[in-house]
């Protein structure tokens, strides 16, 4: 049954506020995807047989898969316009670049929370790992998914998103970092916590950053 | 009845095609795919480490004892400065039933004192562990029993025996564990310049039967295969599970619904016109491969020598993975209406396809693995598996494109178009226009 109406503060009835774009972004972005993205968490707790891990497994799990869920998160935010509604967005009084990193911050949330239960639940059921493995995970995620995003927008498709993307995450499961350097994404996996990560966490809000100017003058080009 | 509506007749199936190709020549992902499969190309095959692979083996050099003391070094490898030893002529594969016995009980002793052992999980695609059963116990304590024989009295044995018993015990305890054949490499030491030269010949005779056959670019195109089979295995997923969003992103997709032309003539020669053009990509790549293998292997023969080698190879061995990897994405998008899961399923495919590096060509390995430029009687020990498998694969990339036409066209005929490819519904699109209707 619905809360009554005079129990919602009058400024998000009216769609007004940053609760307000919160809520109507997370409504529009908590889908199938983000479904999928959390079935995905459990399969892997299920497959990963905790009990027997330790710091290098944990770590392996998290850099080659966990970390793959941003990609189901992050580049569809390139396209949530598609389909000849830009001139309707642009009209509005919020700015459109708000709009892009709040639904950015909110997927970056979910990213951190599926992270999250994937270590913690693995910590419940018996694993044995000291390492920082959450904030690491969840830095190459963002890494690898605001990358993709990037280039899905530069681009004007997911293809192209993900393929910059794999490109450089099977580069670096092939040659180990060799070619990418401090961008080396499974770092932790060969038992070392450095400061590289840090770069990847700043590779991403590069990507934010970029991602959020560029798309609202793309949407005007292709609008006019 | 959809499909009746257009005053213009249909396009015949050729100009569909060559307008697709032409369409996706424009597109800069295209061009960015070719970028990565060169990177791919660049970072991997063409290396030194491959072109030594299609060269005659070197000779070993005595290494005398003044040598060695002149260089810090003992009869035993042993380096000076806290360098673990190593020995002086390197290593190989061990063949010895001895040794290869005393390593897997070695294992086996250490996998049940700990109670766990490494077994690797979903056809061999993700690495895990798994504690060990009471079953488990009982067949390795009876492998242990097995081999201690083998310790007893090698002579009686051969290393192929020994390795046939770790890949019994490997079925008993379900597969991919450490135990199957390659699971583990053991490579023994060369301690004398006998054994070295004794190495050296018998590479050196494997290197004369390939020149013989002239086998040499055949290797190589092998190896080109391996290396750009991982890529043939993934990336045009992305172009297939999102070749049909086009039309929706456009906001086309009313207009095709509407338009007077058969799906399988619409899909197929979209679908068609992606496998023309990439599997002409990987063609001039192995062109390339050709080109450069000749360059670095000039003994072998010439550039004309290879490129028809190259160019049989890279079609019987990669385009099916090429065919299937598209039609996959293009299934799946088609049938659960949105491109991204295409992509977690298809990386798992890759996983289970990845490994081993040589000698495992089920029907389920996507890829083939073939990671080496030699070893020419072993890929003739597979090749019927090989041509299986590769058929099998083409088979199935057209059952599955005749699937994807069927289920679009029973989305347009049921007026669901919209949710063709890479579509948000009616009320995704809603919020987002109500999206911070702040304005």
């Amino acid at each position: 049954m619905s809360a009554p109406l005079s129990a919602v503060p009058f400024s998000l009835r009216r769609g007004e506020g940053a609760a307000a774009l919160l809520i109507w972004n997370l409504r529009l972005l908590a889908g199938p995807l983000w479904l999928l993205s959390f079935l995905i968490v459990i399969v892997l707790s299920l497959f990963c047989n905790p009990s027997l891990m330790g710091a290098v497994d944990a770590a392996y799990w998290g850099e080659r898969f966990v970390a793959l869920l941003s990609l189901l998160l992050l580049p569809p935010l390139a396209l949530l316009e598609a389909g000849g509604i830009g001139e309707g967005l642009l009209s509005k009084k919020q700015r459109h670049e708000t709009v892009f990193v709040c639904r950015w911050l909110i997927s970056a949330a979910w990213l951190a929370v599926l992270t999250a239960l994937f270590y913690g639940g693995a910590a419940l059921m018996g694993a044995d790992f000291e390492l920082p493995l959450i904030p690491g995970v969840f830095m190459t995620g963002l890494a690898l998914g605001s990358v993709a995003l990037l280039a899905a927008i530069l681009l004007g498709g997911l293809s192209g998103g993900y393929i910059v993307v794999f490109a450089w995450y099977l580069l670096d499961w092939m040659t180990k970092g060799k070619w990418t350097g401090q961008l080396y994404l499974f770092s932790m996996s060969d038992g070392t916590w450095n400061t590289d990560k840090l770069w990847l966490l700043v590779l991403a809000l590069l990507c934010l950053a970029v991602s959020a100017w560029l798309l609202p003058r793309l949407i005007k080009k292709r609008a006019f | 009845m959809p499909g009746q509506g257009g005053g213009e007749p249909p396009m015949s199936f050729l100009t569909l095609l060559r307008k697709e190709m032409g369409m996706l020549g424009r597109n800069r992902v295209l061009y960015l795919f070719l970028a990565v499969i060169f990177v791919f190309y660049w970072t991997n095959y063409a290396t030194e480490e491959s072109w030594s692979e299609g060269k005659a083996p070197a000779p070993p050099v005595e290494i005398t004892e003044k040598a060695l003391a002149m260089d810090g070094e003992t009869g035993d490898g042993g380096g000076s400065q806290g360098v673990p030893p190593m020995p002086v002529y390197g290593f190989q594969k061990a063949t010895d039933p001895e040794f290869l016995a005393e390593r897997y009980l070695s294992m086996l002793k250490n996998d049940l004192q700990r109670g766990w052992m490494e077994q690797r999980i979903i056809f061999g695609a993700f690495s895990g562990k798994r504690k060990l059963s009471q079953s488990d116990r009982e067949h390795m304590k009876e492998s242990m029993s097995r081999l201690q024989e083998v310790v007893k009295e090698p002579s009686a044995y051969t290393g192929i025996e020994v390795l046939q018993m770790a890949a019994d015990l490997d079925s008993h305890l379900g597969g991919w564990t450490s135990y199957m054949r390659d699971g583990v490499s053991f490579m023994e030491p060369i301690e004398t310049f006998e054994d070295a030269m004794n190495m050296y010949a018998a590479s050196l005779d494997e290197y004369e039967k390939r020149v013989a056959d002239n086998g040499i670019y055949a290797g190589m195109a092998r190896l080109f295969s391996d290396y750009m089979g991982l890529t043939a295995g993934l990336f045009p997923v992305f172009l297939g599970a999102f070749m049909m969003g086009r039309d929706r992103s456009s906001g086309m997709m009313e207009l095709v619904s509407s338009r007077s032309i058969k799906a399988w003539r619409y899909v197929g020669a979209r679908y068609l016109a992606h496998a023309i053009i990439i599997s002409f990509l990987y063609l001039l790549l192995a062109a390339v491969g050709a080109w450069q293998t000749s360059g670095a292997l000039e003994e072998a023969g010439t550039f004309g020598d290879a490129l028809p080698i190259f160019l049989s190879y890279t079609s019987g061995w990669l385009l099916p993975t090429i065919l299937v990897t598209l039609a996959f994405g293009l299934l799946i998008s088609m049938a659960v209406g949105n491109g991204i899961i295409a992509i977690p399923l298809q990386i798992v495919w890759w996983f289970i396809s990845a490994l081993p590096l040589i000698g495992d060509y089920r029907f389920f390995k996507l890829f083939l693995r073939f990671n080496t430029g030699a070893e020419q009687e072993t890929f003739y020990r597979y090749e019927n598996a090989i041509i299986a498998n590769r058929i099998f694969y083409v088979l199935l990339a057209v059952a599955m494109v005749a699937a994807a036409v069927m289920i679009w066209e029973r989305k347009r005929s049921s007026g669901k178009g919209a949710k063709i490819g890479f579509g948000f519904r009616r009320r995704q699109a809603g919020r987002l226009v109500k999206n911070g209707s702040e304005g």
